[in-house]
């Protein structure tokens, strides 16, 4: 969710990214996001695709500052400053590591309520990369 | 009736006073205009366009009818070739069974998509369609006429029946412009010679032409800077028309000017009222709606457009161009 990945991986699962679809298992019910191949709970491997509300509150969070990002971001970083990413639990239970936007970071905090946006996550190998990132709920 | 059947709106994270323009350049080139709307590092017409669809889905909740084609209005999309009509398609719907357009090469775009929108609707009895446009036009920095470039998205889903607002009639007027408003192929910014052809001006007097032999709408709908703001009542054969006047707020949003004012319009209707909203650029496409019974309902589900409007974040001119990547020697204002 937060930083690269291959163009065979991103556009296999392209509409997950999007939509948020998580894999529900058919023999626990554990929900993953992003999907595996096996689930983490009972090693199934089979599920039905459930989509998530994208909606969740922050479980913890990190400030990457000038010059310790990931090179993907570090156009990105030149032109706005620090990189606010962070654990964010779902609604419906996944915890899954993410990219927080238009947050104010004065009010950023441990707890808070955030819902997943479409935004370019980055353009690296000539093309540009949509996913979800998190920002503060209005 | 065909028509509109749920409508939202988007507009990016930051705003921009003209003031920065005046303390920047010793003026600010978009006269009349108090702000606008520009889109943060991560956000472009595609992000606008899938969270103003998102809006105008969400306002109907479980009721939302199959999808059938979708058609994008946009002039800045990111890339020249591979649809993001695609990208918001796969955003969107767990289906594939959908027709994506993209309408793009003038800021009548929009309404251009929303018309399309509309015929598609006309011609496939029963079925539903989603109009979304979204724009960011970017231009060099030391051009007057990029003060005036915001970027906003808009959607409208239009359905078999119009219960927020029935399509009365369409107009349109195409003539060929020189040097107002191109980009030639590959280039990332558009351009404008800036010879004050009163292009624009003779587009919608060519409508007024045309909507005189129809009763003539109470609003407008136009997404036009100030200037051609005043006296186009008069033009279009009413000069008592209500006007909007998003442009002074979010500036010249390409495309989905026009299509944001009338989102901004159908905020402020009652039933039975009627707006024209034209797309002005090498020509122009109006589209006239009578606004229906459900108007009031859907709009309560979703922000206002001028809830919008406020919630943006005020940035500096530095951290404006930052955004925008004119300050970048990688991307070098490449979107």
């Amino acid at each position: 969710m937060t930083s690269y990945i291959s163009l065979p991986t991103y556009s296999s699962n392209i509409d997950e990214r999007l939509r948020m679809i998580a894999g529900k298992c058919n023999q626990c019910g554990t929900l993953a996001y992003p999907q595996r191949p096996v689930c983490i709970k009972c090693g199934q491997n089979k599920f039905e695709r459930v989509p998530l509300s994208g909606e969740g509150k922050i479980y913890t969070f990190s400030v990457v500052n000038g010059g310790g990002a990931p090179s993907e971001f570090d156009e990105e970083q030149t032109m706005t400053g620090d990189v606010y990413c962070g654990i964010v639990e779902l609604e419906e239970g996944p915890r899954v590591m993410v990219r927080f936007t238009d947050i104010n970071p004065e009010q950023l905090k441990i707890g808070m309520k955030v819902r997943a946006v479409v935004r370019r996550l980055y353009d690296q190998e000539g093309f540009l990369r949509y996913g979800a990132k998190f920002t503060q709920v209005a | 009736m065909v028509g509109i059947i749920s409508y939202g709106a988007s507009l990016p994270a930051l705003r921009l006073p003209a003031t920065a323009y005046k303390e920047a350049w010793g003026a600010c080139g978009a006269r009349g205009m108090v702000q606008k709307a520009f889109c943060s590092y991560d956000e472009d017409a595609v992000t606008l366009g899938i969270d103003a669809a998102r809006s105008a889905l969400g306002r109907l909740g479980n009721n939302q009818p199959a999808i059938g084609a979708l058609f994008f209005g946009v002039t800045a999309p990111p890339f020249d070739e591979k649809p993001s009509a695609a990208t918001l398609a796969t955003a969107l719907f767990d289906y594939k069974n959908i027709r994506v357009t993209e309408i793009s090469g003038s800021p009548q775009a929009g309404m251009q998509a929303i018309n399309s929108a509309i015929e598609y609707c006309q011609s496939n009895n029963g079925r539903s369609a989603l109009a979304v446009v979204a724009d960011a036009p970017t231009a060099p920095p030391d051009a007057t006429f990029e003060h005036a470039l915001g970027a906003a998205g808009a959607a409208f889903v239009i359905g078999p029946d119009g219960p927020v607002a029935e399509f009365l009639k369409c107009f349109s007027v195409t003539h060929e412009t020189f040097g107002s408003r191109f980009r030639r192929r590959g280039e990332e910014m558009i351009s404008d010679l800036e010879l004050r052809t009163r292009d624009n001006l003779i587009s919608i007097e060519e409508v007024g032409k045309l909507t005189a032999t129809s009763d003539v709408p109470k609003r407008m709908a136009l997404g036009v800077d100030a200037g051609l703001t005043r006296g186009v009542g008069r033009l279009l054969g009413n000069s008592e028309a209500i006007v909007d006047k998003i442009w002074t707020e979010i500036g010249d949003a390409g495309a989905a000017a026009a299509p944001c004012a009338l989102v901004a319009t159908l905020d402020i209707m009652t039933a039975n009222e009627t707006v024209l909203a034209v797309g002005v650029g090498a020509g122009a496409t109006a589209v006239a709606f009578r606004a229906g019974g459900g108007l009031s309902e859907n709009r309560r589900k979703g922000r206002k457009f001028s809830e919008l409007i406020k919630c943006g974040r005020v940035a500096n001119y530095i951290d404006y161009l930052k955004h925008k990547r004119l300050l970048s020697s990688r991307t070098g204002g490449k979107g």
